[in-house]
């Protein structure tokens, strides 16, 4: 009991702070798996073969969804935020010089145009991590304070923990449309095509099989074979 | 690609995202035209197996997302009745609420945050197991029983129109 409350305590903290796209459809996702499948077990008009195809592909999607949103969402806002603030910055600092109305300098310029991708990414997740715990360099500590003194200057810029947030936050929803609208159903139509190249290797030697006991169990009468063949009843005859 | 920037690193987009109706809609439509077109064009299946599955597929994302339109907002607003049930908000005063504007009132005078985060968090929680419920349950059973009356209709529908041209 103890252990499920802090569990609870763990997953309405997270969600507080962070709801990410993935979180809530990755939890559908796993509802799906269970709850789809049954449903269509279920309907009674389809045919067989029309019901194992949707089965399968119900199943195989909403797992290959599962597992995508999970991994493949996470991968990506890992790696992609950094790289957005660092280009996010220098637009900013191109579009302020290019209008020559602020007072922007060519250190603030350089260190804008410049961005540390490492220390903003530590600097915006130390947020989530106990004191003694933080990821920090010196370097990296000052040039934070650096950045920050920049954005007090210049209104225009956001500050870069809350911007890695934010952006963090939009990929993870861009990232999951785009694998509901495209990768999901595209990696299950490959899995499908695979598990029938499976199956009807699967199938070619338990036909032979088949036909051999056939054959040993139920050996030909005369009449069967003439039917059989038209070499068969050329034998015959020429006997 | 400054445009994509600029939107990506948007608070205002940041905060629709986050919330779950907006994740769960969005996310909807797009199966809703993705799943389909990737099962129709599978050449592994017979016609009859995708257009089954296909059609299956277009009705649970429609019905969906209908079901979840008239379902979700009703809902949400009575979570906060379900918030006595966490521990972890049993010193916070918004979990004797017993209207929605009683309980809009209360939360305004938390001031802590850590406890702000968590009714949040609760809320949220709370909104994805009846989304849970509502998209998985309730609506597949729902599409399971309408699939063959449609595809009836639209094959008929369909005979209709050949007969039509032919004459």
């Amino acid at each position: 009991m103890k252990n499920l409350n802090e569990a609870v305590d763990k997953i309405i903290t997270r969600l507080g702070t962070s709801n990410d796209s993935e979180i809530c459809t990755a939890a559908l996702a796993a509802f799906k798996l269970i709850f789809i499948p049954f449903a269509t077990m279920s309907d009674k008009k389809s045919t067989k073969e029309q019901k194992n195809y949707a089965l399968t592909r119900d199943f195989l999607t909403e797992g290959v969804a599962l597992l995508g949103y999970i991994g493949i969402t996470r991968v990506v806002k890992n790696n992609l935020s950094a790289p957005i603030c660092a280009k996010y910055y220098k637009d900013k600092a191109f579009g302020l010089l290019k209008e020559n109305k602020l007072d922007i300098n060519s250190e603030d310029y350089k260190i804008l145009s410049n961005i540390d991708k490492v220390a903003i990414k530590n600097h915006a997740m130390n947020e989530f991590l106990e004191e003694g715990a933080k990821k920090y360099t010196k370097n990296q500590e000052q040039y934070i304070k650096k950045l920050e003194g920049i954005v007090a200057k210049f209104p225009i810029l956001q500050n870069p923990k809350d911007l890695y947030l934010n952006t963090k936050k939009t990929i993870s929803h861009v990232s999951v449309c785009l694998l509901a609208l495209t990768l999901i159903p595209y990696i299950t139509n490959k899995l499908i095509y695979v598990l029938s190249k499976v199956k009807s290797q699967d199938n070619k030697p338990a036909v032979l099989n088949k036909a051999s006991t056939q054959t040993t169990l139920k050996p030909y009468t005369m009449t069967q074979y003439m039917d059989k063949t038209r070499m068969g009843v050329l034998n015959v005859f020429n006997r | 690609m400054s445009l994509i920037v600029n939107f990506l690193t948007n608070p205002a987009a940041a905060d629709f995202v986050q919330n779950s109706t907006c994740q769960v809609l969005s996310e909807g439509c797009l199966k809703a035209v993705g799943r389909p077109t990737f099962t129709l064009l599978d050449k592994t299946a017979t016609l009859e197996e995708r257009k089954y599955s296909a059609t299956k597929e277009l009705l649970y994302q429609s019905f969906s997302m209908a079901a979840f339109f008239a379902l979700i907002f009703p809902i949400k607003k009575n979570t906060f009745r379900l918030l006595k049930f966490f521990p972890q908000l049993k010193d916070c005063d918004v979990i004797n609420a017993k209207t929605i504007k009683e309980y809009q009132e209360k939360l305004k005078q938390v001031t802590d945050k850590k406890m702000l985060t968590k009714i949040k968090g609760a809320n949220e929680l709370m909104s994805i197991i009846a989304s849970g419920i509502i998209l998985a349950v309730i609506t597949p059973q729902i599409v399971t029983r309408l699939v063959h009356p449609i595809m009836n209709k639209l094959s008929d529908d369909g005979q209709k129109n050949k007969l039509d041209k032919k004459a």
